[in-house]
């Protein structure tokens, strides 16, 4: 029994020993895997690190691009508005342009290109400036010299000749200035030609008028020459006594009539040049005029003209240049004792209007002083009348009476009208008689001292008419 | 007794008073004109435009026609062509287009050329002893 239990012992002793065994070689198998998964987890450990550093690397890198992708988009918006701007430069140049490369094929065409030509944008990019813009000499109508492949074969700036016409697309032809000027970059080399040229049409214009005036104003003194030069024959060759007098009398009066003339065109270039310095003083208007009839009334006496003289006021003060003034006065007053017949009549008037107010037609622009020079002389013929204000002209009634006319008064009146900011119109009606109007805008009255304003406050409010009649 | 006639009597017999239309609005340059005109022995008719000058011309038949291109009314060139057109004695009196008209030289010369006998004399050029000199050759030569 006891041996029984003994062996028994044993065998769960070496059970129990083999038991330890296993679980000492488990236990070591375990320290094994332990100590590998600390290695791992070292190597895991680390391996975060790295990419922990290589996360911030790259954090890093994206923070930078995001920079740099701005900073690029906010340079393209610029690039984008510069090119924008440069494209408005262009487009708003007031100037046409061109610019083709070096094999003359056009890169760019502005608007005022595009409106001058007649030709789109579309039609003219990419193609040879040669196959769309046809320039001709004004004189033949032959192609005028190829000055943009001049200019490019030279490298020189070339402009056109004179005279140039630019065929549009319509075929119509307008009279332009240009130049072609080669494009170049910085170290030299020939990148095309840019042209620019321009509607001359209105210089034209001005320029064949000035040389109309000139052309006319020196035929005007052709007239008193020959008349001084064939009456001084006759008075060389020598005659009587009483003819001599007639004679100088006549040289007199030409060479008289140059001086008019002179002093004319002395009077309008320097109303066109502007150089007619205004000096705006305070003068009573209603006397100014009554001076004026005044110093005509020998004319008006041979003429046995009656005048009759209706004034607003028995005084008003305006700032108005005297001279210019005189000028405009004179040149209808004695117009009008020109026109109308022996024992005929005339009439000066004067009123205060108002903006918006009708006269005549006539709708007033702002508040003014209304004069008004009538006569019941020969009239502007109809078809005259649109051209009366015109230098030089003439109507052939006006020359048939009066030769010597220079046809420069009204010119004379309108321009300086123009100048002081007033204005003149007319009713006319051949052989019945005529009507001028013309104004002086009251708006710098406003600097009147008190007492004037107020005196022409009670005369407004008690208008009454002042009469005078030879 | 019969008394020989004198020479110069004989020319005036023979040699009635040649007739000068002057066309010219110009009251001075007409008269000038027309002064001369009369000193030199000429029978002087005057108008002040082309209109008064073809009736004129028309009625009185001058031997010669001085005449101004720019007036009112008519122009001397217009007169001339209706002349010209209009009467059989027109198409041939001598005509002396007297002008101070710069521009448009080459348009009035054609006109004169086609127009003959007609001279075209520029006014301030030409001296009343050359017009005179010139109106003589004219009538002359008619």
């Amino acid at each position: 029994m006891k041996e029984n239990i003994r062996r028994k012992l044993e065998i769960t002793v070496k059970i129990l020993r083999l038991k330890a065994k296993q679980l000492a070689v488990i236990a070591k198998e375990k320290e094994d895997v332990r100590r590998k998964l600390v290695v791992t987890a070292q190597a895991l450990r680390l391996k975060a690190k790295q990419f922990k550093v290589i996360a911030k690397e790259k954090e890093q890198i994206r923070r930078n691009l995001a920079i740099t992708a701005e900073k690029l988009s906010l340079k393209a918006e610029e690039l984008g508005l510069t090119i924008a701007k440069k494209k408005a430069i262009l487009a708003s140049i007031g100037d046409a342009v061109m610019a083709c490369d070096k094999e003359g094929l056009v890169m760019l065409f502005n608007r005022k290109a595009v409106e001058l030509t007649g030709f789109s944008e579309k039609e003219v990019i990419g193609k040879h400036y040669n196959d769309i813009i046809k320039f001709v000499r004004e004189v033949d109508n032959k192609p005028s010299k190829d000055f943009i492949a001049q200019a490019m074969k030279t490298g020189q700036k070339t402009t056109m000749a004179d005279n140039t016409l630019l065929i549009r697309k319509d075929g119509s032809k307008v009279p332009v200035a240009d130049s072609a000027e080669p494009i170049r970059y910085t170290h030299g080399a020939l990148v095309g030609c840019v042209v620019v040229f321009r509607d001359i049409t209105q210089e034209k214009e001005i320029d064949k008028a000035k040389s109309e005036f000139i052309s006319v104003a020196s035929h005007q003194l052709k007239t008193p020459a020959t008349i001084i030069s064939l009456y001084t024959e006759m008075l060389l060759k020598g005659t009587g006594d009483l003819k001599q007098k007639e004679y100088i009398n006549e040289v007199h009066n030409a060479n008289q009539r140059i001086v008019d003339i002179i002093n004319t065109l002395l009077n309008i270039s320097r109303i066109e040049m502007g150089i007619f310095s205004m000096d705006n003083k305070p003068i009573d208007i209603i006397a100014f005029l009554r001076n004026g009839i005044n110093e005509l009334r020998t004319s008006l006496k041979e003429k046995n003209i009656t005048i009759k003289e209706e004034y607003h006021q028995p005084q008003h003060t305006v700032l108005i240049d005297k001279l210019l003034l005189t000028m405009v006065f004179s040149n209808l007053l004695s117009n009008s004792i020109k026109y109308t017949p022996v024992g005929g009549t005339m009439s000066v008037k004067s009123q205060e209007v108002k903006k918006d107010e009708k006269v005549n037609n006539n709708v007033i622009k702002e508040d003014s002083l209304l004069i008004r020079v009538s006569d019941n002389g020969c009239g502007i013929p109809t078809d005259s009348q649109d051209k009366i204000f015109t230098k030089f002209f003439r109507s052939d009634n006006a020359r048939s009476k009066h030769t010597d006319g220079t046809g420069l008064g009204l010119y004379i009146v309108k321009s300086i009208l123009d100048h002081i900011g007033g204005h003149v119109w007319f009713w006319s009606k051949e052989k019945k008689g005529t009507i001028f109007y013309f104004t002086i805008p009251l708006k710098k009255l406003k600097s009147r001292s008190q007492g004037d304003r107020r005196s022409s406050i009670k005369s407004r409010q008690k208008e009454y008419i002042y009469m005078q009649s030879i | 007794m019969r008394f020989p006639i004198p020479p110069l009597l004989i020319i005036m017999i023979n040699d009635k008073k040649q007739t000068i239309l002057i066309v010219e609005d110009e009251l001075p340059l007409l008269k000038v004109y027309a002064d001369r005109f009369s000193d030199e022995g000429f029978l002087v008719l005057k108008a002040n435009n082309g209109q008064e000058g073809l009736d004129l011309a028309i009625k009185e038949k001058p031997d010669l026609i001085l005449l101004d291109i720019l007036m009112p009314i008519m122009d001397g060139l217009t007169m001339m062509q209706k002349l010209r057109e209009n009467t059989t004695w027109g198409k041939t009196v001598p005509i002396m287009l007297l002008t101070n008209l710069s521009a448009d030289e080459k348009k009035i010369k054609k006109i004169v050329n086609e127009n003959g006998p007609a001279y075209y004399l520029v006014k301030l050029d030409w001296s009343l002893s050359a017009i005179i000199e010139k109106a003589k050759m004219a009538v002359s030569s008619h």
